[in-house]
């Protein structure tokens, strides 16, 4: 397990350093008599980096963790083991009151406005909340330049959130979390909720807070365009653990592991003339409360290549896209690494 | 050749297929009065769907493809109301028939799936009593054999523990699995009609595969005809015949979906490409439509998409530009589609832009 570690240090300046990080839920038996509680491993052993200035992005489906990863990293979880390092300080088991100061350099965004917003507040209480928080001076002028920066009208200062469509919702929560000047902003699911047209509008605006003012971001997504779109590298999420992760352009064109070139063939083309056959997986994702030994994949991958994938679980080896997958397929030496692709690109790829 | 024939007709000569018409919608409006005055969330909408075709109908939130849905399935929110247009189903007026008759076509000859796959379950009864309950007022079934059917559907959409599952409640599903129960449901009577709204919408990339299959399959394999409404484009270029673009209650564009995605002809279609992260190297910003769709009240002469579009002249904001034929079975809404040249996703310029690029 150590080869992802070497290939992710080559990173420099990472902001954000995080090692092994498992997060498990234990949860309370039905019955109230015997047994152990159930463990619940929604995170487990997640190691990678970021990189000041840089898009991170997470995809995976629904109960993969990523939202869970994500809260981990802000310590709005409690990790269960392993090591978050930010801006060069552990902050893994740090107490609250010293987390505090740094709390102001990582901020997050999230998909539902409308339980993220508080309802009764005007937006520009909304907007000014964490300077309010942090006890740090400012001016109704500071409120105006934060607006204008997320792109919002001041026509919007004096309404509520339920008066504002979804995209200017998300644009409130936008300049919000641009209150405290963040490093760091973790942004799950920005734009999951809206319409593509405004979805472009909310990644344009969050691409240039990225060029012009430098914030790294961590983006959540399901939708793989969007992270291929915005994100420099992606690390792919199946039942807790990263599976690949590497450049995202590079990693979605051209996918290693079967999990995620299933994920990048789920994905419908805006061609009609290429419809083509896709991996269509059985089935769902296991449950996390009883994962499957082994390769967390092997329930569905269509390639399994036998025993071994429910026995051990596989390593991180290297990809051609620079980056790294957990697969038995691409072990050296097997001879299989190079049929990897071929049983899925029969079926992936429908046009000529 | 083509000159006797109503415009109608002429839409469907174009269609892919020769095919009988199942649904034809003509100059539907439909309204809510509210506070503020009248919303024509509708208006004045010719839709045509055939035998076994899936016709997709697009655009952004709230241009009015839901509502356009509630109107043909009588199930407008009150006090929303239609209030001009004919639907014919299977060459009938539905408009003409009682409540009970319109609540018998739905269900027996249209089914239909919502939007939220959570909500449109009731939480406190089992799979087998929901979908039993369909049958129950559909057929006259008896009780074994309606266990029987409500197994046989679930299987028929790729549950695979038909009797497991149809011992379950709503919320020991997945969002999968709800929504293939939904689809259970509104297939229960085997319907020559599925009205599909945002059916995948909400659920993951590998499970929204899934769904596309099957709806893929019963097109196919059962005949349906699919009226599948939607904002995602990719989704209408795997599935759909033919396509309708929505903007602001109006249909601005219709064509095969080819046709459409090669060469569209109205500046709002192209936007709505344009919007698609993947569409452009991703060191360019996405051409996003600023601004956002109109109010439905109180509606100005002239374009409806004047104020966000990038070819706007003088005379788009007087003159309300028609649905003209621009190519066969091809239509659109705007002064200069003759001689716009609009990119699509499928557009062999692009094509060339993106050889080395992935696509996704
Ligand atoms: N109950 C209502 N009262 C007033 N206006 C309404 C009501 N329902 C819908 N509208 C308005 O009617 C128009 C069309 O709504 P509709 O829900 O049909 O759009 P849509 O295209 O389906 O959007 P979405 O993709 O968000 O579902 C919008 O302007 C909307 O605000
Ligand atoms: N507070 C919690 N208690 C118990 N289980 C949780 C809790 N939060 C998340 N989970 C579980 O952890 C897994 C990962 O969840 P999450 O990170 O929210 O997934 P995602 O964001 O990828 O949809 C899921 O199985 C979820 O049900
Ligand atoms: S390790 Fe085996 S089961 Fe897991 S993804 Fe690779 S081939 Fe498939
Ligand atoms: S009629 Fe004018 S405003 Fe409307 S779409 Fe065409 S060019 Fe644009
Ligand atoms: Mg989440
Ligand atoms: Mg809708």
């Amino acid at each position: 397990m150590l080869q992802h570690r070497c290939i992710e240090m080559s990173q420099v300046d990472p902001l954000l350093q995080v090692t092994d990080l498992s997060k498990h839920f234990s949860l309370r038996k039905e019955r109230l008599w015997g047994g152990e509680p159930q463990v619940l491993r929604a995170v487990d052993n997640v190691t990678f980096e970021i990189g000041r200035g840089e898009s991170f992005g997470l995809v995976g489906e629904s109960g993969s963790g990523k939202s869970t990863l994500a809260r981990s990293i802000l310590r709005l979880h409690e990790p269960t083991s392993g090591r978050i390092v930010f801006r060069g300080t552990d902050i893994t088991h740090l107490p609250e009151r010293d987390l505090r100061p740094l709390r102001r350099h990582m901020q997050m965004v999230f998909q539902d406005t409308k339980s993220s917003l508080n309802p009764r507040l005007r937006i520009r209480d909304i907007v000014a909340e964490p300077l309010v928080t942090h006890k740090l001076p400012h001016s109704a002028a500071d409120v105006n330049e934060l607006m204008d920066k997320a792109g919002l009208s001041e026509v919007f200062l004096d309404r509520f959130p339920h008066q504002l469509s979804g995209g200017q919702r998300q644009r409130v929560g936008i300049a919000r979390a641009l209150a405290l000047s963040p490093d760091l902003i973790v942004a799950d699911e920005p734009v999951s909720a809206l319409d593509v047209s405004i979805q472009a509008q909310i990644l344009n605006l969050l691409k240039v807070l990225q060029s012009e003012m430098g914030i790294t971001f961590l983006l959540i997504a399901h939708d793989i365009s969007v992270v291929t779109y915005f994100c420099q590298r992606v690390a792919v999420m199946y039942l807790g653990q990263v599976v690949e992760l590497g450049p995202s352009r590079e990693v979605m064109g051209n996918p290693s592991h079967p999990y995620t070139r299933a994920l990048v063939s789920a994905v419908p083309r805006t061609d009609p003339r290429s419809r083509r056959s896709r991996i269509v997986l059985r089935g769902e994702i296991p449950s996390p409360l009883s994962p499957p030994t082994g390769c967390p994949f092997h329930t569905r991958c269509p390639v399994k290549i036998g025993p071994i994938c429910s026995e051990v679980a596989p390593p991180a080896y290297p990809t051609a896209s620079g980056g790294w997958a957990a697969c038995h397929l691409l072990a050296p030496g097997t001879g299989a690494s190079n049929s990897a692709s071929s049983p899925l690109i029969q079926t992936g790829e429908g046009k000529v | 050749m083509m000159s006797n024939l109503s415009p109608l007709q002429q839409i469907n000569s174009g269609a892919t297929r020769e095919m009988g018409q199942l649904l034809e919608v003509r100059g539907l409006r439909t309204e809510i009065p509210t506070r503020r005055g009248v919303v024509r969330a509708v208006d004045g909408v010719d839709l045509v769907l055939h035998e076994g075709e899936v016709v997709g109908l697009v655009g952004e939130s709230g241009c009015g493809k839901t509502l356009t849905a509630y109107s043909i399935l009588d199930l407008l929110p009150k006090p929303g109301v239609v209030a001009a247009g004919e639907i014919h189903f299977r060459g009938e007026d539905l408009r003409r028939k009682s409540t009970e008759e319109r609540r018998a076509i739905r269900g027996n000859d249209i089914g239909m799936i919502f939007q939220e796959p959570l909500s449109a379950l009731n939480p406190v009864f089992t799979v087998e009593t929901q979908i039993g309950d369909v049958l129950r007022t559909h057929t006259n079934l008896d009780s074994t054999a309606i266990k029987e059917r409500v197994v046989e559907l679930l299987g028929h959409v790729g549950i695979s523990a038909p009797e497991r599952v149809a011992r379950s409640y709503p919320f020991e599903l997945s969002g999968g699995m709800r929504q293939r129960v939904l689809i259970a449901m509104a297939i229960a009577c085997r319907p020559a009609l599925l009205i599909a709204d945002e059916p995948t919408t909400a659920l993951d990339a590998t499970i929204q595969a899934q769904i596309m299959v099957l709806l893929q399959t019963l097109v196919e394999e059962d005949g349906v005809s699919i009226l599948l409404i939607t904002h995602d484009l990719a989704l209408v270029a795997e599935l759909c015949d033919r396509v309708y673009v929505m903007y602001a209650g109006t249909v601005v564009e219709m064509a095969p979906v080819e046709d459409l995605y090669v060469r569209p002809r109205h500046p709002y279609t192209s936007a709505l490409f344009q919007c698609i992260p993947g569409f452009q190297p991703s060191d360019r910003p996405l051409a996003a439509i600023e601004g956002s769709v109109p109010m439905l009240i109180d509606i100005p002469p002239g374009c409806r998409f004047a104020d966000r579009c990038p070819y706007v002249a003088d005379r788009c904001r007087t003159e309300t530009p028609p649905l003209v034929d621009v190519g066969a079975g091809h239509r659109a809404a705007c002064h200069f589609a003759d001689s716009l040249d609009l990119p699509g996703p499928a557009s062999e310029q692009l094509e060339q832009d993106h050889a080395s690029a992935p696509v996704y």
